[in-house]
């Protein structure tokens, strides 16, 4: 324990804690702009480049101005946080960073949203001292899914910490420097050339609007308003659990019914559920495993439900690309089989039906636009919009879901069980598989449907599972920096598992680049992932197979999981990608 | 010849210091820093080696050494004399090669208007 | 007479570094053996503390405390780096130390190795030097077929090797844990201190960074001892101090002087006075980083302290000689301008700040500024200085600050008179034609690129002073001194 003096009060703080937590220790706070700090993950971003937190520390008679956020505690520190002439100096750099930043708040997809404004705001900036060239950058919207505009990066790195110690994909880096620099991909290069996978982490963590998601909202407004088309909107599991931080829904209450009711009102002709292909995606990849288990080949069988992960592993791991499930996201299985037997049994051609996604991630853009999931022109999934997004166009819609009714999905594709549901929370989608392949297997029905085993926000679990008489030996990682890690370890021979979940967000799609942002508040996604569970729990069907519609579609259209039509409609295969 | 011990390091030190000692060349140092070359050093060095062959001096040597500071005379030879006692020249023109030559190693000159002042000891 | 006194610059231009017999004969290498066979490790840290030797990249950090830091951590591993990415504009103290006494960096690295336990050297240095790198190169596979580098050096158990790493000559890289950051192959950006390199360096590991002449001056002392490395120099700063002598001066070089030399002994003796007889004005220490002295500090004894008190520093070595020509304003926009090249770009205050600055002085030299702005620049100065976040933001504002407090008067005169006493900055000059010196021979007219001289043959020009561009080609051409610039 170290002793210190924070402004003239006494405070004991752990050896290694910084000047920043000591201080809140005695309700005395520091502003800060680059310092992230997500704590579930255990990841601190620190690199004391705003100089927004500085404070004055006097140790041993010399007295020196330090950045709270990285100066560790040391016994005997006096510290000052508030003195004038420490708070000229924050204002100044504060007014320094605004000085070469475009004044676009009224124009800009991150305002109120965005952390420099409400520092600004909070110390009260209302005209610049200091003004003068300001530094400007190509705006990079070469991919579907990233909207960069640099002329709004104010070089906090996190960005950085996140692609390249978080996700190790390291396509960002700090380029060009003085009054230049700037975080982007090597040379500059525009983001598609890159091994980006779009998982969209560098956007969640970005304090100001200089990375964004290339925003749908247009297009999809006027499919809605096309009369020749059809339009039917789907859900991803994470983003009922995400929408109501945007309409301050109280924390423990349930949102589902009413982002359905005000995605009625927005106009779609059909509100579906993502979850439904979720418990789609078991069938067939239980179908999977069970096979591969059954013979003994080809173990571990990897998900294949998050985009971000198949890019990551078509550019880095080309070697093992014959160990994914073959399976399709549930959102392209959604879209597959709405522009065949959905379409088909409401009489639409394809080309008049769209399908539009609501996403928790980025990834899903790119992969909706991916050339093997367009058929003669016809994407199997027209737009995918990020909860962020959706949320916006109920706002503009002024439909304040909170105020709303719950209302049910619409059938045959909006039915589906608590399996689905916890797709959205990192190890839900390997609990679900489990939950079907072991009653498959072992032909009695669950006692306890819960693997709580492979619940949580750690980046990489494992657990064995008796089923039958076979243990089946699972590991779940979220984070591409875990997926590394397995990755590796499989390589290498070194680990041996049967099954293995992978999903390129931490935590899952719960905290998918296009949810809302929490702004290093990781007690947020504690709560989604509470909520997840909490909609699976009060659900009455929690099995995929269980699931009444989904027996319906093979019986009335793809025969039985792994049959030929299944996979026309819901398989894949993936490419080599080369590193850029 | 890789030294093992500290008997192995001061024996050949002795003799290198004996060596040295018995060498009664004057030796002539040419700055051979990256100023001295880029000033020319190495075209001095030609024209005196010319030079000393043409007025058949043995006992003069060439060293090349490195940068002694004097940016503002390079090139710069120092003339260092067996019996003791240096003067340092500067800026040299190949065309002086024999002049100099003839002023500080044969009449062993302390004086020449090539001569630049030592400003250190 | 005041000589210089050379210590670090002992063997250049006296042995051919390229002959490690030459070096021997020098003393070269007993130093190392002193240490190996007669010292503890710790006593010779004891004696470099003792010695006072203080680091002469720039900081003047105490070279023993550093390596006792070193020393007193646990590790399986620690490493010695050899700073020489000299990168003030001007500066090449550190290159001719490494291209005229290449062995004597390798003795003193190898003898830092042994005290703090380090087991492998880097001399980071700067690619523009091939001459220095084929030496270095050449020196090192000389010392290992002589075993005095390698496994089990002198037949000890102490080993040590030695490897090169370039840097692409970025000023920053010189700072300590950007250059660390580099050899790991990051981006050349510093970190935040603490941790230091001795207890958190390279990959992790307590690591020394010393400049080249840091470890130029370890074998002498060794070899002479504590106390005679004392006698020179001052109290606070024993020993010497090599400079680049440069500027407005007869006998610019390389100068090697003991510390407490006064400004005065250095341009008037070693020198040789200030070039064409003009007026001295001042003189510019420590780069980039540094500030101006003046008249009135010529007698100041030169050290690390006294440097600080009067506004300047140390720096390495760069020493900068300005005369009446000069115009102070425009100086501290340069060494500015320089700064805001090298700026990393890292932190606010520095990326965003200098550039503010110079935007300022930039009005000043155009004439554009009000008198507000003195207290703008000082503000912005302050914050740069306190909240940049390495060394090199945090004494970006000392060229304007000093010319600020030691030349108050130019700025004022640029600001309120719109005049550049030096006539430098060209926003600020006019031509004029004295019309009693006019002859009218035209030759002004037909030279000026704007055309904004008028006149006819035989009689009286005038320049339109609202055109013209003050490319001052018109006063380079009259033949009568017609032309008069104010
Ligand atoms: C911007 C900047 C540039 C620097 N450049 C150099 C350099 O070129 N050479 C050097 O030895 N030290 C340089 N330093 C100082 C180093 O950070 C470090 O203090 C020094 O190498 C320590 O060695 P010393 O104690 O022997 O001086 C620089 C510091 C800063 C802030
Ligand atoms: S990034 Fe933030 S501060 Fe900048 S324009 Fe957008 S909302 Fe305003
Ligand atoms: S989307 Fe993911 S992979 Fe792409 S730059 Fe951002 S963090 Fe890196
Ligand atoms: S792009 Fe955003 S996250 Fe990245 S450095 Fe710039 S402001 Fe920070
Ligand atoms: S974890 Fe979910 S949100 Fe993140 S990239 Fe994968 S599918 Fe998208
Ligand atoms: S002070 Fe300047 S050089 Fe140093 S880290 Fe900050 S931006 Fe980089
Ligand atoms: S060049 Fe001189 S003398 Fe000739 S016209 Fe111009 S000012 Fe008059």
């Amino acid at each position: 324990m170290a002793k210190v003096i924070i402004n003239d009060i006494p405070v004991e703080a752990l050896n290694d804690a910084s000047i920043l937590d000591a201080a809140k220790e005695v309700d005395i706070f520091i502003p800060t702009l680059c310092h992230l700090d997500l704590e579930s993950f255990n990841i601190e971003h620190r690199t004391g480049s705003c100089r927004v937190c500085m404070v004055e520390v006097e140790l041993g008679g010399r007295s020196k101005m330090m950045p709270a956020c990285c100066t560790p505690v040391q016994d005997g520190m006096k510290i000052k946080t508030n003195t004038p002439e420490i708070i000229q100096i924050r204002r100044t750099v504060l007014e320094l960073l605004l000085s070469d930043h475009p004044f676009d708040c009224l124009i800009c997809a991150k305002s109120l949203d965005c952390e420099l404004q409400a520092l600004a705001r909070q110390f009260g900036i209302d005209h610049l001292t200091y003004t003068g060239e300001r530094s400007s950058y190509p705006r990079d919207t070469s991919s579907n899914a990233i909207n960069r505009d640099l002329d709004k990066c104010i070089m906090c790195r996190r960005c950085e910490t996140a692609c390249n110690e978080i996700q190790t994909v390291k396509v960002l880096t700090g380029y060009k420097r003085g009054f230049m620099a700037v975080v982007a991909p090597p040379e500059m290069k525009p983001l598609n050339d890159t091994n980006c996978v779009f998982c969209g982490q560098c956007v969640n963590v970005c304090p100001t609007g200089a990375l964004t998601e290339i925003n749908y909202i247009n297009p999809v407004w006027k499919a809605i308003n096309d009369p020749t088309k059809k339009v039917i909107v789907q859900t991803a599991p994470a983003v009922r659990v995400g929408i109501g931080e945007e309409f301050n829904i109280p924390e423990n209450e349930s949102a589902t019914g009413k982002l359905v009711a005000g995605l009625r009102r927005l106009g779609f002709d059909a509100v579906f559920d993502t979850d439904f292909s979720a418990d789609l995606t078991i069938m067939e990849e239980g179908h999977e495993l069970i096979n591969r288990i059954n013979k003994n080949e080809n173990l571990p069988i990897l998900t294949s439900c998050c985009p971000g992960w198949v890019n990551f592993m078509e550019y880095q791991f080309p070697d093992l690309l014959h160990i994914p499930s073959t399976c399709k996201s549930p959102q392209q299985m959604f879209g597959a089989i709405a522009k065949s037997y959905y379409a088909e049994k409401i009489g639409v051609s394809p080309k008049d039906l769209i399908v539009v996604s609501i996403m928790p991630c980025l990834a899903k853009k790119y992969e909706a636009a991916k050339p093997e999931f367009i058929n003669n022109g016809v994407p199997d999934v027209d737009y995918v919009l990020s909860t962020r997004e959706l949320a916006k166009m109920f706002k503009e819609a002024g439909i304040n879901i909170a105020k709303l009714k719950d209302e049910d999905y619409d059938n045959p594709l909006g039915e589906s069980t608590g399996a689905g549901v916890i797709f959205g929370a990192s190890g839900g989608v390997l609990e679900a598989a489990l939950r079907t392949v072991s009653e498959v297997i072992s032909k009695t029905e669950l006692k306890d449907v819960n693997f709580v085993e492979v619940r949580g926000l750690e980046g990489i679990k494992e657990a064995t599972v008796k089923i039958g008489e076979l243990d089946v030996k699972v590991a779940v990682t979220s984070g591409l920096g875990n997926a590394r890690k397995i990755l590796e370890k499989i390589r290498s021979g070194e680990a041996k598992y049967h099954a293995i979940e992978i999903m390129a967000c931490p935590g899952g799609c719960i905290n998918g680049g296009g949810q809302p942002y929490i702004h290093g508040d990781t007690t947020k996604l504690e709560r989604r992932m509470k909520m997840i569970y909490t909609e699976d729990e009060r659900k009455v069907i929690r099995k995929s197979h269980d699931n009444p519609y989904i027996q319906k579609l093979y019986k009335e259209f793809l025969g039985e999981p792994g049959s030929k039509k299944s996979h026309e409609l819901l398989h894949t295969h993936y490419h080599k990608k080369r590193e850029k | 010849m890789k030294l093992k011990s500290k008997e192995d390091f001061f024996k050949l030190k002795e003799e290198t210091v004996k060596k040295r000692a018995q060498d009664k060349d004057i030796k002539l140092l040419i700055g051979f820093g990256t100023c001295g070359i880029a000033a020319g050093a190495k075209i001095i060095e030609k024209a005196i080696e010319k030079g000393l062959a043409e007025r058949n001096i043995k006992n003069a040597k060439i060293v090349r050494v490195g940068c002694v500071g004097y940016c503002y005379a390079e090139p710069t030879i120092e003339i260092v004399y067996p019996e003791g006692g240096s003067v340092i020249l500067g800026n040299i023109k190949s065309e002086n090669a024999l002049d100099v030559i003839d002023m500080h190693i044969l009449n062993k000159s302390f004086e020449s208007q090539y001569v630049i002042p030592r400003n250190f000891e | 007479m005041v000589k210089q006194v050379r210590i670090a610059l002992r063997n250049c231009g006296r042995v051919n570094p390229e002959s490690i017999e030459d070096y021997i004969n020098a003393r070269g290498y007993e130093a190392l053996v002193t240490c190996l066979f007669d010292k503890k490790p710790a006593d010779v840290i004891n004696i470099i503390t003792e010695s006072g030797l203080r680091g002469r990249g720039g900081g003047g950090f105490p070279t023993g405390i550093k390596w006792k830091a070193a020393a007193a951590e646990v590790s399986d591993e620690k490493f010695i780096i050899c700073n020489a990415d000299e990168g003030d504009p001007g500066a090449f103290m550190d290159r001719a130390v490494l291209e005229g006494d290449t062995h004597s960096v390798l003795e003193a690295m190898t003898i830092a190795g042994y005290s703090v336990g380090a087991d492998k050297g880097i001399i980071y240095i700067r690619a523009e030097y091939p001459l220095a790198i084929e030496r270095i190169k050449k020196a090192i596979e000389i010392s290992k077929e002589y075993g005095f580098l390698g496994k089990n050096i002198l037949g000890t158990e102490f080993s040590f090797d030695i490897e090169l790493k370039y840097g692409a000559g970025a000023f920053v890289c010189g700072e300590e844990t950007a250059l660390i950051a580099s050899i790991e192959g990051k981006r050349g950006e510093p970190v935040v201190k603490p941790p230091y390199p001795a207890q958190k360096g390279l990959w992790g590991k307590p690591t020394i960074v010393n400049n080249v002449e840091t470890f130029a001056n370890i074998c002498p002392i060794i070899l002479n001892g504590k106390d005679w490395f004392r006698s020179i120099g001052t109290q606070k700063s024993p020993g010497t101090k090599v400079f680049a002598l440069a500027g407005k001066i007869n006998n610019v070089g390389l100068i090697e002087i003991p510390m407490g030399m006064t400004l005065r002994n250095v341009i008037d003796n070693i020198g040789g006075g200030i070039r064409d007889g003009k007026e001295f004005k001042a003189v510019q220490t420590g780069g980039p980083s540094g500030g101006c002295i003046t008249r009135e500090n010529l007698d100041t004894p030169i050290d690390y302290d006294n440097l600080l008190s009067i506004g300047s520093m140390m720096g390495s070595g760069g020493m900068i000689v300005m005369d009446e020509d000069d115009c102070m304003v425009n100086f501290a926009k340069f060494f500015l301008e320089f700064t805001i090249d090298e700026s990393c770009g890292k932190c606010a205050p520095c990326r965003v700040g200098n550039k503010r600055l110079l935007e300022l002085l930039e009005k000043v030299t155009n004439g554009q500024a009000t008198e507000e702005i003195i207290p703008q620049i000082e503000q912005l100065c302050a914050t740069i200085k306190k909240a940049s976040l390495c060394g090199l933001g945090q004494t970006s504002p000392n060229p304007v600050l000093s010319t600020l407090r030691y030349f108050r008067n130019e700025y004022d005169e640029h600001i309120k008179d719109k005049k550049c006493r030096s006539k430098v900055c060209k926003a600020l000059l006019k031509y004029e034609i004295v019309p009693d010196k006019c002859n009218g021979c035209t030759r002004c007219a037909r030279s000026c690129p704007v055309q904004c001289i008028s006149g006819k043959v035989k009689e009286v020009h005038t320049i339109d002073q609202k055109a013209c561009i003050k490319c001052g080609v018109c006063y380079t051409n009259c033949k009568f001194n017609a032309i008069i610039v104010s």
